[in-house]
């Protein structure tokens, strides 16, 4: 089962991860860190980016495997635009209250969305590509929704909130960190377990009907899953863009597009990347955080190509 | 909005936000949490550059108790040795955590809430004050003396605050009419100072009219064509910060089309530079002279 090559991209990711998370330790924004700032700081930090790493990057390998779109990323669905909405909504009326560094109303907001998705997903007879453009749809509604109300208000609370949004990782609390890593965790098992629903519907909808699946409520289920996943990543950590996307193709060249081992492959790269992401954006402008985002698409741009045309040439 | 304190002397002002009753119990733990040990602070950090200029006035020489500033930090000089934290509206936490302070200095009106309370959270002694009233300069004065441990300085200092008010006040009554001002703070999109603003009380206070004090929002962002349905008189534009002299003078010359205007016909369209205007400090009152002279003398 478990062949040359994946036990090789195992080893790999694992301590790719491992080091990710011995350098995101050591460095910071100060240069003789002691121990408090360390456990304090850091620690929660590290726990955080990993979280996120893997939610996003097990959402995106199961969503392109649910759309059979190889563009589709955590946010396609829309649901990120929900959770702006609600982080800027509540920025501004001052009560996005916080649990460990995670934003309530932004929760709220991206499972306002993800209802939505769940209401369409289960109407009768809509197809695979309608879903998603209904997702794509539901992102645009949320993201003029969101510039509307910055038109309209007092932009002084509202850019604290919108610039969290871009990717940050800086509010990092010890509580809400464990709960994001534990939410990750116990919902890729859940996306894990359905390895043989996620590789029927590679070959299509029409291709999974003949296998046998319900796709309909096979559907709306994962999508319901999924969707739940990048909430409370979103909500822990803003909008943190490429992991979702990069990572499953760079995990598919290592060992094909079969899920039972691309998911859990993909949550140890995805949190190694953005563990390695983070530490890199708070030592490049010390002591200024940068956006991880920015360090994520730096890096995860160039990557992608290079996946891209290594493979056509490959074929 | 947050009506925060680690001094236990507490006293009660209105609410204004919603959430202010819940930041009310916190502050209560807070206060309870301090409350006697109350020694004067060694490792201060001040997270605006305002605060390090309060704290270093009521601190006097004692400078070097001011371990960590943020960036722009420019008064008085002497404070340049400290370690910086970054600049004040994104500061960095772990900075501040390292320099092991035991007091934090925090602005509700300048430093992002969040990283505020997570400082609070890792169990730092911050203390927060509100600077958008000419009252609340005065409380953030004395609030600020209390838990540097200088309490009767701060309460001097208020009062001095308050004395040069009065002046400008006496002046203000003295003269007959009241010009229709309007603060241009931000320039394509057009930002302007609105009713909420405190810049609205400066120009109350020197006895100007700001054309736009009715409105709800701070800082509102206006169409030409309601401004010059509104008929300022004079049209200042506030020169901040670092930018460079010809934006501004561009920003002069946009106005220059619209002659029914008043403040473009009578060509009292100008440039003010007051750092000073924007410093919630004893430094404000020579902002508001900068102010005062602009308007009266150009009548």
């Amino acid at each position: 089962m478990l062949n040359k090559k994946a036990l090789h991209a195992y080893i790999f990711g694992l301590c790719a991860w491992a080091l990710a998370i011995i350098l995101s330790l050591k460095f910071g924004a100060t240069t003789d860190a002691d121990i408090a700032v360390i456990v304090q700081l850091r620690l929660p930090r590290v726990l955080l980016a990993s979280a996120v790493g893997i939610g996003l990057s097990v959402a995106g390998a199961s969503l392109q495997a649910l759309f059979s779109n190889p563009l589709c990323e955590p946010y396609t669905l829309g649901i990120s635009s929900g959770a702006a909405l609600g982080a800027v909504f509540g920025a501004s009326l001052g009560f996005h209250w916080i649990f460990g560094g995670l934003t309530g109303t932004a929760f709220a907001g991206a499972l306002l969305f993800t209802a939505l998705l769940f209401v369409v997903a289960h109407r009768p007879g809509v197809t695979t590509l309608s879903l998603l453009l209904a997702g794509v749809m539901l992102g645009f509604l949320g993201s003029s929704l969101v510039a509307l109300w910055m038109a309209l208000s007092d932009t002084n609370g509202i850019q604290g909130a919108l610039l969290w949004l871009l990717g940050d990782l800086s509010r990092a609390r010890m509580g809400g960190a464990l709960f994001t890593l534990a939410a990750a965790f116990a919902l890729t098992l859940a996306l894990w377990l359905r390895w043989r629903e996620l590789d029927a519907l590679l070959m299509g909808e029409e291709g999974a009907l003949t296998l046998g699946i319900a796709v309909g409520k096979v559907r709306a289920s994962l999508i319901f899953t999924i969707a739940l996943l990048v909430a409370i990543c979103v909500s822990a950590s803003g909008m943190i863009g490429f992991i979702g996307l990069v990572i499953p193709h760079f995990v598919r060249r290592l060992v094909g597009s079969l899920h039972l081992q691309l998911l859990p492959l993909c949550a140890i790269w995805g949190a190694a990347a953005l563990t390695a992401a983070d530490v890199t954006a708070r030592v490049l402008a010390r002591p200024y955080d940068l956006p991880v985002g920015i360090v994520t698409a730096l890096v995860g741009a160039p990557l992608f190509l290079w996946i891209l045309f290594s493979r056509r040439e490959a074929s | 909005m947050l009506s925060l304190r680690t001094v236990n002397k507490g006293s009660t002002e209105p609410r204004r936000k919603p959430w202010a009753p819940a930041l009310a119990a916190l502050l209560l733990l807070c206060v309870a949490a301090r409350a006697g040990a109350e020694t004067a602070p060694r490792r201060i950090v001040t997270l605006m550059p305002s605060l390090g200029e309060l704290a270093a006035d009521l601190l006097q020489t004692d400078l070097n108790r001011i371990v960590g500033i943020s960036e722009y930090t420019d008064y008085p000089p002497g404070l340049k040795k400290a370690a910086s934290i970054g600049r004040y509206d994104r500061f960095n936490i772990e900075s501040v955590v390292a320099l092991k302070p035991d007091l934090v200095l925090a602005s509700q009106d300048g430093n992002p809430k969040d990283p505020v309370l997570h400082l609070r959270e890792l169990g730092l002694n911050v203390l927060v004050v509100r600077t958008e009233t000419f009252d609340e300069i005065k409380e953030s004065m004395r609030l600020t003396g209390t838990a540097l441990g200088f309490a009767s300085r701060g309460a001097q200092m208020a009062s001095q605050f308050e004395q040069g008010l009065s002046r400008i006040r006496d002046r203000a009554a003295k003269r007959t009419g009241r010009p229709r001002v309007l603060l241009q703070i931000g320039d394509e999109p057009l930002v302007v100072a609105g009713g909420k603003s405190f810049l609205n009380e400066s120009l109350t206070t020197i006895g100007a009219l700001n054309v736009y004090s009715d409105s709800g929002t701070r800082y509102p962002k206006p169409s030409v064509e309601d401004v010059i349905q509104r008929k300022p008189e004079i049209i200042l534009i506030l020169a901040l910060g670092r930018q460079s002299g010809k934006s501004f003078e561009a920003a002069v010359r946009r106005w220059k089309d619209f002659q029914s205007i008043p403040a473009v016909r009578n060509g009292k369209v100008f440039v003010i530079e007051a750092d000073a205007l924007l410093r919630p400090t004893l430094r404000l009152l020579e902002g508001l002279s900068i102010l005062e002279k602009k308007v009266f003398d150009a009548e």
